[in-house]
């Protein structure tokens, strides 16, 4: 290539700057994601592994030195701790000198030395140094009522039913496992009922009593065979931004310390906890990038089209210019290619200026949102990863650019001389559209988004209906359409997009009478200038459309989603929970025991507590697989805060009062009205503690947060049968305690008091809270970071379509400088110029926002609502089910105000150029441009 | 030097409905190494007759032979080999890339075809010298006055040393005196340089360089002749004649600017087109007027 077509080719700024814009915010957008995503990846796992307390243990048996096993372990490169250590489990008991209480134990034998094993435990005093020596967890301590230097009876049971009894000190007790992560197998993680004993003085102490025949397979047990807990140096062997190959080195370096271990004894077999850790986040690192690609896809999209429409418009404006190259002796493939130089061109710049902008997008987005999270700074991961994304950004801007360019490159060199040279024809861009696939676009776009609307409802009763027929052609018919249907849901919408807004651009003309509905409040008289106008270029006019509908759908998809998710998260802990509080009883057992009466006072006199539910079950098996659950509750139940009143259908109005006073009546799940037939008088057989009741049903239950799924009432098997807690009163012990909390208190800490107040009563229970549940889940989920994530997201799709829509009105008001001029002329005010070019972006936007309110909305509720139908496990059909009103479509104040953001920044920039223009003097204008 | 011989000539536009018949069977040949202008009015189907000879676009039927070989029978390969290496254009305007400058301006063709970087350097200085310019040779397009962007596009033309040379109106857009030199400028090269040059204008002081004259009208060439036959031809056609006709042919293009105003109110028509249509018009009223206003002073 020639230097001086080079320059002709990079001496556009104009050009360059409006191209470069698309690129480069996709690109700056895309790869701050990854490097976010990257960030999220490097964090978590460098957060993860400095908390990895044991990364490999090792089984040797047949030892034949544990020393040198240790001592060649140790000098393999990386590894920096190997500490022996043997469990045995229920050979040991112990006993209070006093003799009254019995406790099995484990014992963990470890050296004094060992400073990882005992890191894994909270240690009040010090570890065994001698074989008399023991430390026990404070469990054990407190049932066996003894202390640091206590003397507690170790009893070794052999075999024959001998035992071995040693009068063992106190040194050290444990009181919890340390922060931080323990190995989840080969290691007891249990800390009650586990005794530390001194390793080396035992297999001493078992030596010296070696006389006794049990005591040497004891011995021989505890000299044969050892666990080595191996620590490595993971900061120089694991990188946490190379899985893959970390897992190579950690698999080498088990490879090596199997093959050492080996020289000194029969067998090793090693579990290798670090490898099955890296291995996890295999799938987790390219499950993030993957979601982080498809998020930023429709700005990428974006990008894209920006550039295309750019290069479009810009190939029109240099129309005359290409026919003249072509006079000059230029061949078509010589100008495709001086083109295509150009887009790609273009595109690296692009793709550099986006690369170098990703950096501080992500530092910045990761300072806002996520180091909080992971208390790892970003530049630790940022600095290394940026590098390679700079070479894959002038990859990518290569591709972009020849991408963006290929198609109108392929159009202008195509073009006859003479059409390029002419005054009259006005651009490259299309007049006509006769796309053969546009009704085939259109059908799969609106199948996908109905599909989307109804949760694939189509796809899965044709799936039901397949299932059943038992046909193989059926099933192979079957696995074409799932791909078909992948292919319409996901791809579907954009297509759609696509094949409408040309649609609407190319026959504008037919739907003048709507438009004008649209245009005649803004243009006024001239609203017919402006229809014209936004017919006038009409694949120009489609593709601003597109980009327009593509930034709203981004807002739509995003944003609905997102609230949406969080009210189904919501509305589904609030059906998990049942109540602000729940306490799930684990010992039943604990709690007969305790007066309920006094219990219930002491629950009702923590600050905040507003009301107490008891829940039982019992469950009775029916015929043919049907199940009555009864449910025994108080009435309370009914007043909670995540029970609606409107939950409840054909009630009678004192079953409140009934529940209250313990009545024989009951209220049943719907499904048993709908699938049994009962009806509201008919009555229910409940037998407890031998006593039968007949329970008169006097009302249907639609839902019932707290007790069952939403679906569960509504579909067959189980018939929910609510009874009044008072009828079986004293006689039931129940497993749920529902507690609704006054609104002003915070739930945790009277959750902290609940507990407190149940290890008094010595029971063991589960608490949740809905505002800790509600608080882990926007940690976990990374909501907050997300949340802001979108937000970035949606700027730069406004700024894009901003950059489109003012690339069209300056293009516009250039061409119409004449007409405009000619207007003003004949008296028309530059408020009606100014009304015209305002409602024809407005129309453009309208359009854009309804096409993409049905695509967002589509994909909003695939992604964010709960379907409300499944399989019927007994026919295999579709049987239906109501969602709880609460569960709906959440359109946020977000997405209104990103919206209303996105019109007003494109009203501005269309009526910026038009307002410059009809500025010109006329006469001017009138005598230059002709 | 090119022959080229235009025979039977017939090209019809179609836009839309409408088709405009921009030549009706026209016959011309011009021998190698002349200098023929064709004069006529606007619209008569000059410039249509240039690209078919250019062959930048194709007749509906008839032929054209350059050098004995029918170019309207050529695939669009051997059109832009007959464009690179037959024939050198200069418009009325645009003529220039704006980003280049004049030196890289008249360059771009022989890159095009492959000259060496160094060799195509020299020639282009040579050429502008040639044009007198060379010392502009580093200016950009709009640094330079009409008459020099003329210049450096008739270097350009000349560039990869076409035998045939092809000017639509070159002086249309400049002064009497800045065209004059232009003309000389023409004259010159086809003289010294051999090349057959054909130039389209509808000024009549322009043709008087040619060594021969053909005037079209309607599609047609009426009559071919020397310069020494115009002036005599000029005498013998009536002055009243002429304003008759003028005066005819103002009258019509004055009832076509109605009609458009009102097919734009009516809205029939786009304000664009609307545009196009009265400015193209009217431009055909002011020659008409102009040359009335001549004859009638």
């Amino acid at each position: 290539m020639s230097i001086s077509l080079l320059k002709y080719i990079i001496k556009r700024p104009k050009i360059i700057a409006f191209s470069t814009m698309g690129i480069l915010l996709a690109t700056a957008f895309i790869f701050a994601s990854f490097m976010i995503g990257d960030y999220a990846i490097g964090a978590s796992v460098m957060k993860e592994l400095k908390q990895m307390k044991i990364d490999m243990i090792a089984y040797a048996s047949g030892i034949r030195d544990r020393n040198k096993i240790i001592n060649t372990t140790l000098s393999i490169e990386h590894v920096i701790a190997c500490e022996p250590f043997l469990i045995f489990y229920w050979l040991f008991t112990l006993n209070s000198t006093k003799g009254n209480t019995s406790l099995t134990v484990q014992a963990l034998f470890i050296n004094e030395n060992s400073s990882v094993l005992s890191s894994v435990y909270e240690i009040v005093g010090r570890l065994p140094k001698d074989y008399d020596e023991v430390v026990i967890s404070d469990e054990i301590a407190e049932n066996l009522n003894v202390g640091i230097n206590s003397t507690i009876l170790l009893c070794l049971h052999l075999e024959e039913e001998t035992e071995l009894c040693l009068n063992m000190s106190v040194v050290g007790i444990v009181t919890g496992i340390s922060e931080g992560e323990v190995p989840f197998v080969s290691f007891p993680t249990e800390y009650e009922d586990t005794i530390l004993l001194n390793y080396d003085k035992w297999i001493e102490f078992a030596s010296q009593i070696s006389g006794n025949v049990q005591v040497s397979e004891f011995l021989e047990s505890i000299v044969n065979n050892c666990n080595f807990a191996i620590v490595i140096d993971k900061e120089n062997v694991v990188d946490p931004l190379d899985i893959s190959g970390s897992i190579g080195r950690v698999m080498a370096l088990e490879r090596k310390i199997e093959t050492e271990m080996s020289k000194y004894c029969d067998s090793v077999s090693i579990n290798n906890l670090l490898m099955w850790k890296l291995y996890g986040y295999v799938a987790g690192s390219f499950i993030i990038k993957l979601r982080f690609f498809v998020t930023a896809f429709p700005v990428l999209l974006m990008g894209w089209v920006l550039a295309l429409m750019t290069n479009w418009v810009f190939f029109s404006e240099r129309r005359t210019e290409i026919g003249l190259l072509k006079v000059r002796g230029a061949t078509s493939r010589q100008i495709l290619f001086i083109l295509l130089f150009e887009g790609i061109l273009v595109g690296v710049f692009g793709a550099i200026l986006g690369g170098l902008l990703s950096y501080p997008l992500a530092d910045e987005f990761i300072k806002m949102s996520l180091v909080e999270i992971f208390k790892i700074e970003p530049v630790l991961i940022l600095n290394r990863v940026y590098l390679t994304y700079l070479w894959i950004c002038i990859i990518f801007g290569v591709v972009f650019g020849f991408l963006s360019i290929l198609f109108p490159a392929r159009k202008a060199a195509k073009m006859p001389v003479n059409e390029a040279l002419s005054e009259r024809i006005g651009a490259i861009e299309e007049r006509a559209w006769k796309s053969k696939w546009a009704w085939i676009f259109l059908i799969i776009g609106t199948y996908g988004i109905i599909e989307n609307l109804l949760h694939q409802y189509i796809f899965i009763s044709i799936l039901s209906t397949a299932l059943r027929s038992h046909s193989f052609f059926a099933v192979f018919i079957l696995i074409l359409m799932g791909l078909l249907e992948v292919f319409a849901t996901y791809v579907g919408p954009f297509l759609f997009m696509y094949v409408v807004s040309k649609f609407v651009a190319f026959y504008a003309s037919k739907a003048r009478k709507v438009f004008s509905v649209i245009v005649k409040p803004i243009a006024g008289k001239f609203y017919q200038v402006a229809i014209r106008n936004f017919a006038r270029r009409p694949a120009r006019t489609a593709r601003v459309v597109l980009l327009l509908t593509l930034m709203f759908a981004t807002i739509f998809i995003f944003s609905i989603s997102t609230s949406t998710s969080i009210q189904t998260y919501k509305v589904s802990t609030q059906f998990s929970l049942g109540a602000d509080i729940r306490i799930e009883v684990r010992d039943i057992f604990a709690l007969s025991k305790v007066n309920w009466t006094k219990l219930a006072n002491n629950i009702s006199s923590i600050e905040g507590v507003n009301a107490i539910t008891r829940i039982s079950y019992i469950y009775k098996e029916e015929t043919e697989g049907l199940i009555h659950a009864f449910c025994i509750i108080d009435s309370t139940y009914f007043n909670s805060t995540f029970f609606k009143m409107h939950y409840i259908e054909q009630v009678e109005n004192y079953f409140q009062r009934a529940f209250d006073n313990g009545s024989e009546v009951a209220l049943m799940s719907v499904n048993g009205r709908k699938f049994y037939g009962y009806k509201i008088g008919d009555t229910v057989q409940f037998e407890y503690d031998t006593k039968k009741h007949y329970l008169r049903i006097i009302g249907f239950v639609k839902f019932l947060p707290g007790i069952t799924t939403w679906s569960s009432t509504q579909l067959r098997q189980v018939i929910y049968v609510l009874v009044p807690y008072k009828l079986l009163s004293e006689n039931i012990i129940p497993t749920v305690i529902l507690i609704d909390v006054k609104d002003e208190y915070n739930q945790t800490q009277i959750a902290e008091k609940l507990h407190e107040l149940f290890d008094n009563y010595d029971i063991n229970v589960e608490i949740r809270t809905f505002q800790d549940e509600m608080r882990k889940y926007e940690e976990e989920g990374l909501t907050a970071a997300l949340i802001n994530y979108f937000r970035v997201e949606f700027s730069i799709a406004i700024l894009m379509a901003a950059v489109g829509m003012s690339l069209i009105m300056i293009m516009n008001a250039l061409e119409r400088r004449r007409e405009i001029a000619l207007l003003l002329a004949r008296g028309a005010s530059r408020r009606n110029i100014l009304s015209t070019f305002l409602a024809e972006s407005f129309l453009i936007t309208v359009i854009s926002l309804i096409i993409a309110f049905l695509v967002g909305i589509g994909f909003a509720i695939s992604f964010s609502l709960p379907s409300s139908f499944t399989f019927d496990p007994i026919t295999g059909d579709l049987v239906f089910y109501e969602l709880p009103p609460e569960l709906c479509l959440v359109i946020g104040i977000e997405t209104i105000a990103f919206v209303f953001l996105g019109i007003l920044l494109l009203s501005v920039v269309s009526v910026l150029p038009a307002y410059i223009v009809s500025k010109r003097n006329i006469a001017e204008t009138l005598r230059v441009h002709h | 030097m090119a022959t080229i011989e235009c025979i039977d000539l017939v090209k019809v536009y179609i836009s839309g409905a409408i088709r405009v018949t921009a030549l009706r069977g026209l016959n011309l040949k011009v021998a190698p190494g002349e200098f023929r202008v064709i004069v006529g009015p606007s619209g008569s189907g000059k410039t249509t007759l240039l690209n078919l000879i250019g062959g930048i676009d194709r007749p509906t039927s008839g032929r054209i032979v350059v050098d004995g070989e029918i170019i309207t029978e050529y695939d669009d390969k051997k059109l832009e080999e007959y464009r690179r290496k037959k024939v050198g254009f200069v418009f009325q305007f645009f003529n220039l890339i704006p980003t280049l400058t004049a030196l890289e301006n008249v360059e771009l063709p022989m890159i095009l075809v492959g000259v060496p970087r160094e060799i195509r350097r020299k020639r282009a200085m040579e050429l502008l010298s040639r044009v007198g310019l060379a010392d502009r040779a580093h200016h950009y397009p709009h640094q330079l006055s009409g008459g020099e962007q003329q210049r450096v596009a008739i270097a350009a033309a000349l560039a990869n040393d076409p035998p045939l040379i092809l000017a639509d109106e070159p002086t249309g857009e400049l002064d009497t005196v800045t065209g004059q030199k232009i003309i000389e400028l023409f004259k010159e090269l086809n003289k010294e340089l051999n090349k057959t040059l054909i130039v389209v204008t509808h000024d009549i002081n322009i043709a008087m360089y040619a060594d021969r004259i053909s005037r079209i009208e309607d599609g047609r060439i009426i009559e071919t002749f020397t310069p020494a036959e115009l002036k005599t031809h000029l005498a013998v056609v009536s002055r009243e004649e002429r304003i008759r006709e003028l005066r005819k042919r103002k009258s019509k293009l004055e009832e076509e600017l109605k009609r458009l105003e009102d097919e734009f109110k009516k809205g029939h028509i786009t304000a664009d087109e609307f545009v196009n249509r009265y400015m193209t018009v009217k431009e055909k009223l002011k020659e008409v007027e102009e040359e009335l206003k001549a004859l009638t002073i």
